[in-house]
């Protein structure tokens, strides 16, 4: 089996296919710590993509409550439980070993397996990617269990319900949430175990997507898939997954003006939380060394924003900036040993990411290079005893042509808008 | 009819404590957290407002409000004058002081 280089585990690994790589990747920065849930996200993609029979229990996008909810119900709990399990049988410890700045590997080197190497030691080997095929049930919610019941209300009487309601533990910490969609992998899981090769990765923009003409419907991407963003659909009888919302993404939606759009579900979000972006990438498969590239500046240069689940191997191109207040173990095991670093460095943002943090949904078009025009220093304070100095720098970021898409300073006017306004009805 | 009342439907389920390998994983687990997680998660959660722009007469609201329980959950432990303190600890630091309604306070 080809030996593949993958710079999230600072190491090489197996999988099925050679490598091949994209010119751009789609790739997109998630800050949890804005997240409030209110699925806008998730609506706009149900209402684009997936507001058909067959796809009632289909949500390409969703957003979950961790630590306990998950779509399918607990997907990332019951594949760990299986990595786990892989790690005791071969006697292999899933530690990772730190490195130092090294390019190729920035978290360390990830010394447990990969679920490609797992279903490898397998013998004879039944799959090409540790996995499971969840249960029809377990597609039900895409986010069950969010809202803990507080007792006394519903108030006496209202719906016939219990007056006492139902009261659970109430939690000392708030959970957080997990924005989900497909990560379009470098090393998709989905592609390797597709026995027609029907998924395949495209050149142009590394977006993975599902021959519809081709796939049978075998279910092997939905059984693969460590994420669970490969569906089925019973009426059609093939799967289905994220399109990447492919013609904003190529420019060819009415409303993108020739140029790369983000997402429906990057574009509508209220709580200013993502960033969409196309990375470039070099010959060799890493990232170019492109720092004026927002995602690129997050994700390799300021190191804000980690992979989920980086152990799983398929080299995920979804980015997340930790909660700064979940316990640290669980993030680690999420995100990988970048986590500490990237929470210091958020709760103390450098004078660039400060800047580059104001270009999350300031547009629609994708922002493929961003400058920042230095502003007045406007205060100094401490953070965690230290100094820090707020500059109300300018941030502008420019589209694929070159043409200037957003301009926003650090220190923002706040306009209350009265209550009779120009369009009040 | 005798009308029969439901017992699983009742408030019975206060007394129990959670399990957390419940089969039937109802609802939520409690996950253990000191003091300094509870503080820097109210910290979070302030300095994202005030760096937006949220005035105080905006932002006590929803701490107070159930129907925000990440919030809420804050309020109920530490009171609204541990909140107002923070609010304004927050405020200081990032030099953010209360805006002002267009039009006088």
């Amino acid at each position: 089996m080809p030996e593949v280089q993958n710079w999230q585990l600072g190491r090489t690994m197996t999988y099925p296919y050679a490598e091949h790589h994209p010119d751009h990747q789609f790739a997109f920065v998630f800050n949890i710590n804005r997240c409030i849930a209110c699925q806008t996200c998730s609506m706009a993609c149900k209402s684009t993509w997936t507001f058909s029979k067959g796809q009632e229990a289909m949500w390409w996008n969703n957003v979950e409550t961790k630590p306990y909810g998950g779509y399918p119900n607990h997907w990332d709990a019951r594949l760990l439980g299986m990595l786990d399990e892989a790690h005791m049988a071969a006697g292999v410890e899933p530690a990772w070993v730190e490195s130092t700045t090294d390019r190729d590997a920035p978290y360390g080197t990830y010394g447990g397996l990969t679920i490609f190497e797992a279903a490898a030691r397998e013998q004879p080997q039944q799959q090409q990617a540790l996995g499971y095929l969840p249960a029809d049930d377990e597609w039900r919610a895409p986010n069950i269990f969010e809202d803990v019941t507080p007792a006394g209300r519903p108030a006496p009487g209202s719906l016939g319900l219990e007056a006492g309601g139902a009261a659970l533990p109430e939690h000392t910490a708030w959970f957080f949430y997990l924005q989900r969609l497909c990560n379009h992998c470098t090393y998709p899981a989905c592609l390797a175990a597709c026995p027609r090769k029907a998924i395949y990765k495209r050149p142009e923009d590394g977006v993975v997507l599902i021959d519809q003409e081709r796939c049978r419907g075998y279910r092997k991407c939905v059984e693969a898939c460590p994420y669970k963003k490969s569906m089925y659909r019973p009426t059609t009888r093939v799967s289905e997954k994220c399109v990447a919302c492919y013609p904003r993404l190529e420019g060819t939606d009415p409303a993108s003006d020739g140029v790369p759009m983000e997402t429906r579900c990057m574009a509508a979000c209220p709580g200013r939380i993502r960033l969409q972006g196309l990375v470039p990438i070099a010959a060799d498969g890493s990232w170019a060394d492109d720092p004026q590239n927002p995602v690129t500046f997050l994700v390799r240069h300021e190191q804000v924003a980690l992979p989920l689940y980086p152990q799983f191997g398929t080299e995920p191109n979804g980015f997340y900036i930790p909660p700064r207040w979940a316990p640290r173990p669980y993030l680690r095991q999420m995100f990988g040993p970048g986590v500490d670093a990237a929470i210091a460095r958020y709760r103390a943002p450098s004078r660039q990411l400060l800047a580059v943090l104001q270009l999350f949904r300031a547009s629609q078009k994708v922002i493929f290079r961003f400058e920042i025009e230095e502003g007045p220093k406007v205060f100094e304070t401490e953070i965690d005893g230290k100094p820090w100095a707020m500059y109300d720098d300018t941030v502008i970021g420019f589209d694929k042509k070159g043409r200037e898409v957003a301009r926003l300073s650090v220190e923002e006017p706040v306009h209350e808008r009265p209550a009779p306004h120009p369009n009040s009805i | 009819m005798t009308r029969r009342e439901l017992p699983m439907l009742g408030p019975v389920g206060v007394s129990k404590e959670a399990e957390p390998d419940d089969p039937l994983e109802l609802v939520g687990v409690p996950v253990p957290v000191d003091e300094a997680t509870f503080d820097e998660m109210a910290r979070c959660l302030v300095e994202e407002y005030v760096r937006d722009g949220w005035s105080d007469e905006r932002l006590v609201p929803l701490f107070r409000s159930p129907f925000y329980a990440g919030l809420h959950v804050i309020f109920r432990r530490r009171g609204e004058p541990w909140v107002r303190t923070l609010i304004a600890d927050v405020r200081t630091q990032w030099h953010r002081p209360n805006p002002v309604p267009e039009g006088g306070a």
